[in-house]
């Protein structure tokens, strides 16, 4: 147990390192790999650990992204990505730490959809510095999403793809690496 | 596993719908931007059209160009519109059906050889006349129809005349 709870320090370690320097690098907009890896730490560590990565890394992300100063956005890209880290400790446990080839089709819609309401929670963002110039709820928060919806289809694109492709490899890997429940029995691990 | 399956497909549908709504939205904006600058455009335009005539006035000018075969067909093409910087070359070869020149180049310039299939030959062939309104007489240039650059309201002339005679007779 010791030596597993070892594993799991060392390879959240290394989601969280990779997650900020992934989200910290130079890119084009909207196409990212920190809703994968905020989701995958929640199925693999618990919702708590997931939505804390989450809330962590667009902490970071606020003050030292390529793009700027994330401002009055900040606690808006936080929240969403909490969402996404409770949402992928959900998923984790329903899945009981065994991921088979439909996570494929599920972790895709899961991240496709995820991607939408992060976008909402971060638009209304937008909209709350609409609405510090006049412009009432409604319109404010409407303008947002549709000035920005070419921005929202290649994040929901892209990230239904970055889901469909990584996600199953990375759990298969680390339900092996962790030796999950079945795998565990069949092989256990040299220590 | 229904019940898993009808989650996962809602949940698509459910992305698929707002992002489809938000695109949507996206280009009905567009399209009443772009909607909405053409109108502005069109509308300029047909307020400003006194305007771009005067600035095609500018760019412009008018002359009148006779053409005599020699044979005593004489046509009389008035009021063409050229560009500003247009030569009596350009101004016969904008009027003709078909034309074949000579370009000796240089000093020389353009002869022109043959106008809507009358050619020069061994004893005739075309000249090309400037009518001086100073002095009230048709002038015989003695350089090429190409260097003769046009002024608004000019009159020239091309005639298929002999050579025997010299200087051959006046357009009119």
């Amino acid at each position: 147990m010791e030596s597993s709870t070892t594993r799991r320090v060392a390879v959240f370690t290394l989601l969280t390192a990779l997650c900020i320097s992934t989200q910290l690098t130079p890119r084009p907009p909207n196409v990212e790999f920190t809703s994968l890896l905020v989701f995958f730490a929640g199925a693999f560590f618990g919702a708590l650990l997931g939505s804390t990565l989450g809330a962590t890394v667009m902490f970071i992300n606020g003050f030292l992204s390529p793009w700027g100063f994330a401002g009055l956005m900040l606690p808006f890209q936080m929240a969403g990505m909490i969402i996404v880290g409770i949402v992928g400790g959900l998923y984790g446990r329903t899945k009981k730490g065994i991921h088979t080839p439909s996570s494929c089709g599920e972790a895709a819609i899961l991240g496709a959809f995820l991607t939408v309401i992060y976008d909402l929670i971060t638009n209304f963002g937008v909209a709350v510095s609409f609405m510090l110039l006049g412009i009432p709820v409604l319109p404010a928060f409407i303008g947002a999403i549709v000035s920005g919806a070419p921005f929202l289809l290649i994040h929901v694109v892209s990230n239904f793809f970055v889901f469909s492709v990584a996600f199953f490899p990375l759990a298969r890997a680390l339900q092996e690496f962790f030796g999950g429940e079945k795998v565990w029995r069949k092989n256990s691990l040299p220590m | 596993m229904e019940k898993k399956l009808f989650t996962y497909v809602t949940l698509g549908l459910l992305a698929w719908a707002i992002v489809g709504t938000a695109a949507a939205g996206y280009y009905f904006i567009q399209y009443n931007i772009y909607q909405s600058e053409y109108d502005d455009l069109v509308n300029q335009l047909n307020t400003n059209v006194g305007d771009i005539s005067a600035i095609l006035e500018g760019i412009s000018l008018e002359v009148n160009i006779f053409l005599s075969y020699g044979n005593g067909a004489k046509i009389w093409h008035n009021n063409n519109v050229l560009p500003l910087g247009a030569t009596a070359f350009t101004a016969i070869y904008s009027i003709v059906d078909n034309m074949n020149y000579t370009d000796y180049g240089g000093e020389l310039g353009i002869l022109v050889t043959s106008i809507n299939g009358v050619d020069n030959n061994s004893t005739h062939g075309w000249f090309y006349w400037h009518w001086d309104s100073g002095s009230s007489e048709w002038l015989l240039p003695s350089y090429s129809c190409a260097k003769h650059i046009l002024h608004r309201g000019d009159v020239i002339a091309f005639t298929y005349a002999s050579y025997m005679e010299w200087p051959p007779p006046p357009p009119i």
